[in-house]
């Protein structure tokens, strides 16, 4: 059966309806842009390997307007969160932050300017790009809006977790707005419950002023019935500094999308993932940097294992318009196929037109090392031990740079449990 | 302590061991010396159990068990060690945390107490010590950017900690300078015992200058052409293995 963009409307619809002014019209805007789009096809790169049509089975319900957490399994995260969203409904659990945390809607009565400005952005920027996120600027129903001064520093790391109970479809948009100077550590974590499936269609627009500083880490873990999207416009001013590590493991579907422009000299970017797409998982990643001023620099390391029928991608995409000066771009991604049907693709994708670039970038897709496994049970550990220890070691490079305890723990026992799902009759 | 009997090894339709007969009694001490290609570390592989190997014929004893039986991991549990001529390198993978998951292998298996991490630590870093390496060993990644030399000190570090019954060191010597050498010579013969073996796979008679064997044998094109003392290696550093097995 093939996906029809009515299956969309309802959720637009019940997003739009009570909206008024601006908010109406711009939401209207992106709507239009992506009944004009259409779905993607795989005739885009990026969308080559999307299975869209088998993405959404369910007719999933509108988010309600109240949830609560009584039925979730799993509230590990319970003492680290900050800032709550079930399904789609944003609880700001602690009121001791310093900074201005509210909810979206909130926001547009409180800082409308601030707010259309964002998404004005985001059209003009997604002009040529994901019909997902145009999706998710005109139907969102719930977000989160962080604004850190100029100048303030942020101690503690904000924490968002983002949990599902119910079997919706919600489009949320986000705002994260970093003042001249300003630093900040947040972190994300999506969850939800196991058994159910649910749809998770999500848009972040990042300013970072000159000389702002974010470090921005999430993990998801959602469940294996989930379709989770995740698009992230960042935009950067002068010597300004973007940190972004991401740990993917859960999901049916998951698809994430960042895209950077510099729009100030000496700005930063760096972006680190990891991506374990096990049983019949599809992750996908993609990275598209736009080096539009000079004296910048990005980096990108992403790893992807994949087991059973699972299947990962990751494409890097780098630009450099002819007049830009003192490019540094690298790029680097490994990919670990651990089952004969598991299947990947990397693919770096410069397009630099200036000379004055320094630009590596490697994409290489293996298989475990036979000879590292023996090495491992010549001293004496089992086959599954050994196996589990060299596919957290392939995993612990990117973890270990995590700042947030509880992401790093999650992501280490993640890796370690999924390991310990797949059985290899191969070898002696 | 290990009985070899007429053992015929062949990898991807190549034969390579092609009768081999060796006998390792508690406490020896047995040097290996032959050409490059003659099938020492396929010896020393399929005594550890390497996939990759076929076994048409013969067998290999450790303390009267069917060695060629048992799973890499069980070889090494009942007191194999091979120090690797060419040891791997796992990024990301700490030393430290590798070294004490593999003597807690090794340990539970003995239904002995496991070590925590700060009694690995001490003493890993005594045994470091007497290898001339510093701690910041423990610390990075396992062999990732170590030296030649210092990837084979890293195995002898692991011999150590493990207090393997049959050691075999295969070409641990080959990449050492003559101070390290002389270290490890030293590690070697601290730790014989009555009951400890060591088969050492080496090119050169330098190292059996330190270490004093036992029996000294030339493999050559998969079979044992010559057993003797100490002297043939001596022989074979002065004329080679030209002449040798003719008799
Ligand atoms: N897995 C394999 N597949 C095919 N050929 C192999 C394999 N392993 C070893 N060989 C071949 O068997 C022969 C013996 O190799 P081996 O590594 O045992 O030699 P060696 O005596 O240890 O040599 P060196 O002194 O150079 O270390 C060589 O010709 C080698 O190419
Ligand atoms: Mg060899």
């Amino acid at each position: 059966m093939s996906l029809s963009m009515d299956y969309f409307k309802k959720y637009y619809e019940f997003a739009a309806e009570k909206s008024v002014g601006d908010l109406k019209q711009i939401r209207a805007k992106f709507y239009d842009r992506f009944l004009a789009h259409g779905l993607p096809n795989r005739k885009s790169e990026s969308w080559r390997y999307a299975k869209i049509n088998s993405w959404f089975e369910n007719s999933y319900a509108c988010p309600s307007v109240e949830r609560g957490l009584s039925d979730f399994h799993d509230e590990s995260f319970m003492n680290e969160v900050d800032i709550l969203v079930c399904d789609g409904v944003v609880n700001i659990v602690n009121t001791d932050i310093d900074v201005v945390v509210m909810d979206l809607k909130q926001a547009l009565q409180t800082y409308p300017e601030k707010v259309m400005s964002h998404l004005t952005k985001s059209y003009n920027y997604n002009n040529t790009g994901n019909p997902f996120a145009d999706l998710a600027a005109a139907a969102w129903s719930s977000g989160v809006f962080i604004d850190v001064p100029p100048g303030y520093t942020l101690v503690k790391p904000l924490k968002i977790v983002h949990v599902f109970t119910s079997e919706v479809f919600l489009n949320s948009y986000n705002i994260f707005n970093l003042g001249v100077g300003a630093k900040a550590t947040i972190v994300e974590y999506f969850t939800g419950n196991e058994d159910i499936s649910y749809a998770h269609n999500f848009t972040t627009s990042i300013n970072l002023e000159a000389g702002a500083v974010l470090t921005n880490e999430k993990l998801q873990n959602s469940s294996p019935f989930a379709v989770v999207q995740d698009y992230r416009i960042i935009t950067q001013k002068n010597s300004s500094e973007y940190v972004q590590r991401q740990y993917g493991f859960g999901a049916k579907v998951a698809r994430d999308e960042t895209l950077v422009n510099f729009i100030g000299d000496g700005a930063k970017n760096s972006f680190s993932g990891l991506s374990f797409a096990a049983s019949c998982s599809w992750h996908s990643s993609h990275v598209k940097i736009l080096h539009n001023s000079s004296n910048c620099h990005s980096d990108q390391k992403f790893h992807s294992l994949v087991s059973d029928r699972g299947e990962s991608s990751f494409l890097g995409h780098i630009f450099v318009p002819k007049t830009i000066a003192a490019t540094l771009a690298y790029q680097d991604s490994k990919s670990l196929l651990l089952g004969p049907l598991s299947r990947s693709n990397v693919k770096p994708y410069l397009e630099i037109f200036a000379d004055d670039v320094v630009c590596t970038h490697s994409a290489s897709v293996g298989q475990l090392d036979k000879g590292a496994l023996f090495y491992l049970r010549a001293r004496g550990m089992t086959e599954s031990e050994a196996y589990s220890i060299l596919l957290s070691s392939f995993a612990s490079e990117l973890i270990k740079d995590c700042q947030s305890d509880f992401l790093r723990l999650k992501a280490a026992e993640k890796v370690k449990k999924l390991s310990s799902l797949i059985f290899i009759e191969d070898g002696v | 302590m290990l009985k070899i009997k007429d053992l015929r090894v062949s990898a991807e339709n190549k034969d390579i061991l092609k009768g081999l007969s060796l006998d390792v009694k508690p406490g020896e001490v047995h040097a290996i010396m032959g050409p490059n290609g003659s099938g020492k570390s396929t010896l020393s592989n399929v005594l550890a159990g390497k996939y990759g190997y076929d076994v048409s014929h013969g067998s290999a004893c450790f303390n009267g068990e069917d060695l060629l039986d048992m799973a890499p991991e069980d070889r090494a549990r009942k007191g194999l060690f091979l120090a690797f001529q060419y040891p791997v390198v796992i990024p990301g993978l700490n030393n430290l945390y590798f070294l004490r998951q593999a003597i807690n292998s090794i340990r539970l298996s003995k239904n002995e107490k496991i070590l925590d991490a700060g009694q690995c630590l001490l003493l890993a870093k005594k045994y470091l010590a007497e290898l001339d390496l510093d701690d910041s060993f423990l610390s990075r990644n396992l062999h990732e950017g170590f030296s030649g030399g210092e990837k084979k000190r890293n195995e002898m570090l692991q011999m150590m900690m493990l207090e393997p019954q049959l050691a075999i060191l295969d070409e641990t010597d080959s990449g050492l300078d003559v101070d390290a050498l002389k270290t490890v010579a030293g590690v070697v013969n601290k730790m014989r015992s009555a009951d400890r073996s060591f088969l050492i796979i080496t090119h050169y008679q330098r190292l059996l200058d330190y270490i004093k064997p036992d029996h000294v044998h030339i493999l050559s094109d998969g079979k044992i052409i010559k057993s003797g003392g100490p002297e043939l290696a001596l022989h074979v550093e002065s004329s080679g293995y030209v002449g040798l097995g003719e008799s």
